[in-house]
């Protein structure tokens, strides 16, 4: 994979040595890279959650009748939609999603179709999972204009990428099945997936 | 007040210790941090960000934000999207300096400075490199809409800058990172619970009363102060010792120009010393003269008379204190000759030489102009031609006492602003893990390796620093 330079008029890219950018979507060699949720799956096999529950309602599957939707195909559905380009409150309009069982499944963050409510009001990774392993998991805003396009991170304590390439990858799981993706890319300050977009 | 928390939680956050209290785990913890500019992480390897010890992170983010970096990956440390360039920027602005010197004084490329005014994503060291230059607490880089740093300083300097030919761009940038130096030398002195001692010296409110003039009053509490420092007779061997190490006041020497002799700035509490390398300040006896003189400011002068920064030039103090009209620099000047060479022991030692002012400078480390003026003034003003000095450059000891590390410093290419005590504390930080190895090789401008492996001769030069 090739890297971007970093580019500090638009503050894309990718800056060597000690910087930190979004890979941007373009940026990747030979344009967006498609991959299938089952080669996602082989390349990076489920993991258990990375930290264990804090409470018991954290390990409760969600339903589907409880707001739990799955990305197979555009449009994307939600009743929130918030570019997170414009955000005051970053918690605003966001869905969390994983990599479970062959399906990109997501969910509002405030999961307010959950019956009965979840005891904290938020939702967790582990919520779409049932405390089961998953491959990849993170944030998602949908677009209020054009229901095709994504706006996803890696941000997950439970479920997150470990590198940038599985970011880059699980963002090409999305492309494979029509969306289109705006990255936030790696952080490469911290070497964890950036979860603010700039 | 201290906070407890569930044992297992800490355990999760610091890794296992002892200690039942955040602040106590936070202390004894192995456990490093990073951040970016938005966000905060348990280190990994790869990470080139900040690096933090978990004390520096929980004292500049507090608890929550550690628990959330644990717990979620990362915690979000950005306030808002533009908070980053917008206090940058506002700061420079403030300052009415140019973007691309700033850049260049800060070692950053003037390109990664403008993308880091538009709020892009950009590496947090070169965020913070450009904050230090422009006097911002870097810790909250994003974190805080408002500037972070003695906003009150800027706020002066910025009046100052703005009197034509008063100070240039130059200077008002050397004193923006300076005062970045004395705040942060103070807070880590504090955290590591250096403290100054307690001299009894208070304010003094009278500058010009009806039976004593300003001058006159400066020679009284130059008398005072020589008596509470118990420097009664003899020379005052280093008066950068005097101040940092006996008053606990910082002092950082920098680049300002040929006008201006030394500045005090206002550190929280505290106040430090500004001290010019170029110009006159070059003959250690006129550094000396300037330090004793805004040691006066900061001894005697209550906070109103000096604001939160206070600009000397060289033309104030060449002048006789009796001809200068601000009687708050009157005193000032008077003190500093009575301080550091009192009219009684000058004559006396000008007639012991059998008339040779020579050796009241050499002996005193002064001037020929202050020697002069303390023994014709001692004399009753008498024979004022008639004393005179074959030649005025004081030896070399006194230089090497007054300039210590500045020109010797273990860490090779140090700028001088950051190579006096201030370097000392930074590294004893680091040895108690208030702040981490990279965090001092950054304030340091070298890397870890280097700044660990002159941690023995910075030890030596600063014993005090690390007892």
């Amino acid at each position: 994979m090739k890297t971007p330079r970093f580019d500090p008029r638009s503050g894309r890219g990718v800056v060597r040595p000690g910087g930190v950018s979004p890979l941007p979507d373009d940026a990747r060699e030979g344009g967006p890279s498609t991959v299938t949720i089952e080669e996602f799956t082989q390349r990076y096999p489920p993991q258990k959650p990375a930290r264990a529950a804090d409470a018991p309602e954290e390990l409760r599957l969600l339903s589907e009748a409880e707001g739990v939707r799955s990305l197979d195909a555009p449009p994307a559905i939600g009743e929130q939609r918030i570019s997170p380009r414009c955000l005051g409150d970053p918690r605003e309009g966001r869905h969390l999603w994983v990599f479970f069982e062959n399906r990109a499944s997501y969910v509002l963050e405030l999961a307010q179709l959950a019956s009965p409510p979840l005891p904290s009001g938020r939702a967790k990774h582990t919520n779409l999972t049932g405390g089961a392993p998953a491959s990849c998991g993170g944030e998602l805003w949908l677009d209020p204009v054009d229901h095709n396009l994504l706006y996803l991170n890696g941000g997950s304590g439970r479920y997150g990428p470990k590198t940038p390439e599985q970011l880059e990858d699980a963002v090409g799981v999305f492309e494979a099945r029509g969306y289109e993706v705006v990255s936030f890319g790696w952080d490469v300050d911290t070497d964890r997936p950036l979860r603010i977009l700039r | 007040m201290t906070l407890t928390v569930d044992a297992k939680i800490l355990d999760e956050v610091f890794g296992p210790g002892e200690g039942t209290s955040i602040e106590e785990r936070a202390k004894s913890s192995r456990k490093l941090f990073v951040r970016g500019i938005d966000q905060l992480a348990e280190f990994s390897g790869k990470a080139r960000g900040r690096q933090l010890t978990a004390k520096e992170a929980l004292d500049a983010y507090g608890f929550e934000k550690l628990l959330e970096a644990v717990e979620d990956g990362s915690a979000l440390l950005t306030v808002s999207k533009n908070a980053l360039g917008q206090v940058l920027r506002d700061r420079r602005e403030q300052l009415g300096l140019d973007l691309v010197k700033v850049a260049s004084r800060a070692r950053v490329d003037p390109l990664v400075a403008e993308a880091a005014e538009a709020s892009k994503q950009v590496p947090i060291r070169e965020c913070e490199k450009l904050a230090r230059m422009l006097g911002l607490d870097e810790r909250f880089l994003s974190v805080r809409s408002e500037p972070a740093g003695n906003e009150s300083v800027a706020v002066r300097l910025r009046t100052i800058g703005r009197e034509p030919g008063r100070m240039t761009p130059s200077a008002v940038m050397a004193i923006a990172e300076a005062a970045w130096v004395a705040m942060t030398q103070v807070r880590l002195e504090e955290e590591l619970g250096i403290r100054p001692r307690p001299t009894g010296i208070q304010h003094n409110p009278n500058y010009a009363t009806r039976n004593q003039p300003a001058f006159q009053w400066g020679y009284h509490l130059a008398r005072e102060a020589r008596r509470k420092l118990s420097v009664t007779s003899g020379a005052v061997p280093s008066m950068r010792a005097l101040a940092e190490e006996t008053l606990g006041i910082p002092i950082v020497q920098t680049e300002l120009g040929e006008t201006i002799a030394g500045v005090t700035v206002e550190v929280g509490e505290r106040r430090a010393i500004v001290l010019n390398r170029s110009g006159k300040n070059g003959q250690v006896y006129v550094r000396r003269a300037t330090m004793a003189h805004e040691l006066a400011h900061l001894l005697y002068d209550p906070p109103q008379e000096l604001n939160s920064l206070r600009v000397d030039d060289y033309a104030e103090l060449d002048t006789f204190s009796e001809q200068l009209t601000d009687k708050v620099e009157q005193r000032a000047n008077a003190f500093s000759a009575e301080f550091l060479v009192p009219q009684v022991q000058a004559v006396e030692t000008f007639r012991k030489s059998g008339g040779s002012l020579r050796t009241v400078m050499d002996l005193f480390g002064v001037s020929f102009t202050m020697a002069r003026y303390q023994v014709w003034n001692g004399l009753g003003r008498t024979k004022w031609d008639e004393l005179t000095a074959s030649t005025t450059a004081p030896p070399s000891e006194w230089e090497a006492q007054e300039a210590f590390t500045l020109d010797y410093h273990p860490i090779r290419d140090l700028r001088p602003s950051r190579a006096g005590r201030f370097s000392a504390v930074v590294v004893r930080a680091a040895e108690k893990k208030v702040i981490s190895w990279d965090t001092a090789a950054e304030y340091l401008e070298a890397t870890a390796e280097v700044v660990r492996a002159a941690v023995p001769q910075v030890q030596e030069l600063y014993p005090r620093v690390f007892e």
